[in-house]
């Protein structure tokens, strides 16, 4: 072979070898570009499609009325929390959803319309949402208002209530059924308990005064010594409040 | 080609919509975001050439790394390393209440949000590489600036009627991110115009006939220099020191850079006035910060007030050095006393940033944004005519690490976008083609 025809074969092979240099690193940044794209992919589904199945509604119940209306599109919460797996807020979203008629009912033994089966089932939920998100002051209260439900839990329901004292001190949302689990409950008997009703009462006083009815709702249904911290905290608060809740109750005369 | 086509004009419908997005702060606009990146980062995966890729791969491996520092830290956040030691105590009263002898106890109070945190930096950075993609095309890159431009525009002049008529785009606390975060979007958009500016002098000096349409340049640089002019003016009419000095932190950022480079300095020469300014910049920071706010997260937040900063010193005392985990700024806001929605938004995004990832985490991705801009300046001195690219890059850079600490409006998908479409393309003109 000449010595041109030799570099000719010498470079035809050196541009080959470029060649599939080039080609081998396209070949990793494609891979590299493919999982990221096929990783955000999966999460771009995985918001969109919990966020669009989330239904719309309040923060948490502040009424019965407001919980039957919960109540009533718990499916799609429940869808929502099963796309979103790991999502915590959405586990207590649906934890909320599926327990509302639980939350404002009598303490004791679950209603008629709630089977054994049935309350497992919100029991599992709700203890997922928590531990996946146990900062929510709301599945504290819903855990709490399902202990207090079950025969012998009532010190773990005191627990939990606690618990949600502490991760919300002041959210509002939560503050009608807590006070109304916590007056209505043996908790009521736990000193730091005793200390935080108040709490929750004066700031209903002075920044919702629209959920004022809870107040009365849960000194209706409070044990005595629940009704006793109900009116001392009104006492220093709202004076008048405290008058028309309790003269209705016992029957007497409204004074002049 | 037509494949690659369909992303580009998906990232100017992107763009286009940011004025109407940048109302709807949520995890559904974030979630679009995130397809569109998805989709587009598939579809270059699928037409990507040889000679292409070690091109792409030249100009976004540090870019890259740099993201990926704080996308390893949120990841580490997440893992379970059991209760006791780094995790938070939330998960020891959590077993405790529960009965529970495992839970996924770790550095984040709560692992979904921390996994969305991690999705949206992903996605950042996914659209600032198809961005950087995109751009490579000088012809794309143009109008990518332009649209981006025309964005930040639109959006101050909205604010700005808004402020001469004296009304609000939205209620409440509500009215006032909103105003924030159309600031953010002005402060952009003064950059992007002062590049726009620049290009429209480059293309002029650099004509092939100099004597030809030699009027042709004042229509471009009177288009982009009134742009500047509404930008300013909401900035100016909103009346917030701050965002007027990160705004002209970002323009001198572009204006020494390009005069160093008109005037034949080379980069040791605009290393040493960068260096200047920068001390002269940090002496202005220094000398008008309230001192009586220990932490400098939130020394020069826009609406301090005594509530805000005593519950974000408290958290911040609270957190440590590893953070409450990426994202959860709300969540723990509530566990320390936030009363309504205006407490649960962070006062500011470092100090939501030193919150969530920690302390060290806040300087550490400081320092990495001031490599960022290093980039971006030597890229400024190493190209030619489409030098505005890269100087766009570092002007927004500086205007938007300034900004981090005087509000929270980075966390804004649209906002983000914004931002991260500029940097993108700063990332795809800051190598020519042919080097």
């Amino acid at each position: 072979m000449s010595d041109a025809g030799e570099l000719m074969t010498y470079l035809a092979s050196n541009r080959n070898e470029a060649g599939s240099n080039a080609a081998g690193g396209a070949v990793h940044v494609r891979t590299v570009v493919g999982v990221v794209a096929a990783l955000l992919g999966i999460f771009a589904l995985w918001i969109l499609v919990a966020e669009l199945t989330s239904p719309r509604v309040s923060y948490f119940p502040s009424s019965p009325d407001e919980a039957a209306a919960m109540y009533a599109v718990r499916g799609p919460a429940l869808t929502a929390a099963e796309v979103g797996m790991v999502r915590g807020d959405l586990w207590t979203v649906a934890s909320i959803f599926t327990a509302t008629p639980l939350l404002f009912g009598a303490t004791g033994n679950s209603p008629e319309q709630v089977s054994p089966a049935e309350l497992e089932k919100i029991r599992t939920i709700a203890d997922r949402a928590a531990r996946l998100s146990p900062h929510d002051s709301r599945i504290w209260l819903v855990l709490a208002a399902l202990n207090f439900r079950l025969d012998g839990k009532n010190l773990r329901g005191t627990e939990t209530l606690k618990l949600s004292y502490y991760t919300g001190p002041n959210e509002i949302a939560v503050m009608p059924l807590r006070l109304l689990l916590a007056v209505r409950s043996n908790a009521i008997f736990d000193e730091e308990v005793q200390s935080l009703v108040p709490l929750d009462i004066r700031r209903i006083i002075m920044q919702r005064p629209d959920l004022k009815p809870a107040i009365e709702l849960a000194y209706r249904n409070a044990l005595p010594k629940g009704r006793e911290i109900i009116e001392a905290a009104l006492k220093q608060t709202d004076p008048s409040f405290l008058v028309t809740i309790v003269v209705p109750r016992r029957g007497d005369q409204v004074p002049d | 080609m037509p494949l690659v086509y369909a992303a580009y004009i998906g990232l100017l419908v992107l763009i286009a919509a940011i004025p109407v997005s940048l109302f709807f702060d949520n995890l559904i606009v974030a979630g679009a975001i995130q397809l569109y990146a998805a989709l587009s980062m598939v579809i270059i995966a699928l037409v990507i050439r040889p000679g292409e890729a070690r091109h792409y791969f030249k100009l976004v491996r540090v870019p890259a790394a740099l993201a990926a520092i704080p996308l390893l830290w949120m990841l580490i956040q997440l893992l379970p390393i059991g209760i006791g030691g780094l995790s938070r105590t939330i998960w020891e009263s959590a077993a405790g209440a529960l009965d529970a002898k495992r839970l996924w106890a770790s550095i984040t109070i709560d692992p979904g949000l921390t996994l969305i945190a991690v999705s949206r930096l992903a996605t950042m950075a996914g659209i600032a590489f198809v961005a950087t993609v995109l751009s490579i095309d000088r012809q794309r890159a143009k109008q990518i600036l332009l649209l981006l431009a025309s964005a930040a525009s639109v959006i101050s002049l909205a604010l700005l009627v808004s402020q001469l008529g004296g009304f609000n785009f939205k209620n409440g606390t509500n009215a006032d991110d909103t105003n924030a975060t159309m600031m953010t979007a002005g402060i952009v958009g003064i950059i992007l115009f002062a590049a726009c500016v620049i290009m429209a002098i480059e293309r002029f000096d650099r004509r092939p006939e100099p004597r030809a349409h030699s009027s042709q340049p004042l229509v471009p640089i009177g288009a982009a220099i009134a742009g500047l002019a509404i930008c300013s003016c909401t900035l100016i009419a909103g009346d917030t020191s701050h965002a007027i000095f990160a705004a002209a932190c970002g323009l001198a950022t572009v204006a020494i850079i390009y005069a160093a480079r008109r005037l034949g300095f080379g980069p040791r020469a605009g290393l040493a006035i960068g260096s200047l300014a920068v001390v002269a910049v940090a002496m202005i920071i220094w000398t008008n910060g309230n001192h009586t706010i220990g932490d400098v997260s939130l020394r020069y937040m826009t609406d301090a007030n005594n509530q805000v900063v005593t519950l974000n010193s408290r958290i911040l005392d609270a957190v440590r050095l590893t953070g409450s985990g990426a994202g959860t700024y709300p969540a723990v806001s509530t566990i320390y006393g936030a009363e309504g929605s205006s407490d649960i938004r962070p006062a500011t995004f470092a100090a939501q940033i030193a919150v969530e990832l920690g302390r060290p985490a806040l300087w550490v991705i400081v320092g990495l944004t001031c490599a960022l801009i290093v980039i971006f300046a030597r890229s400024a001195f190493s190209r030619g005519r489409d030098v505005f690219y890269p100087l766009a890059g570092a002007g927004v850079t500086v205007a938007m690490v300034l900004d981090c600490f005087t509000n929270a409006t980075l966390t804004n998908p649209a906002i983000s976008l914004l931002v991260a479409v500029t940097l993108g393309l700063g990332f795809g003109q800051s190598v020519g083609r042919n080097p």
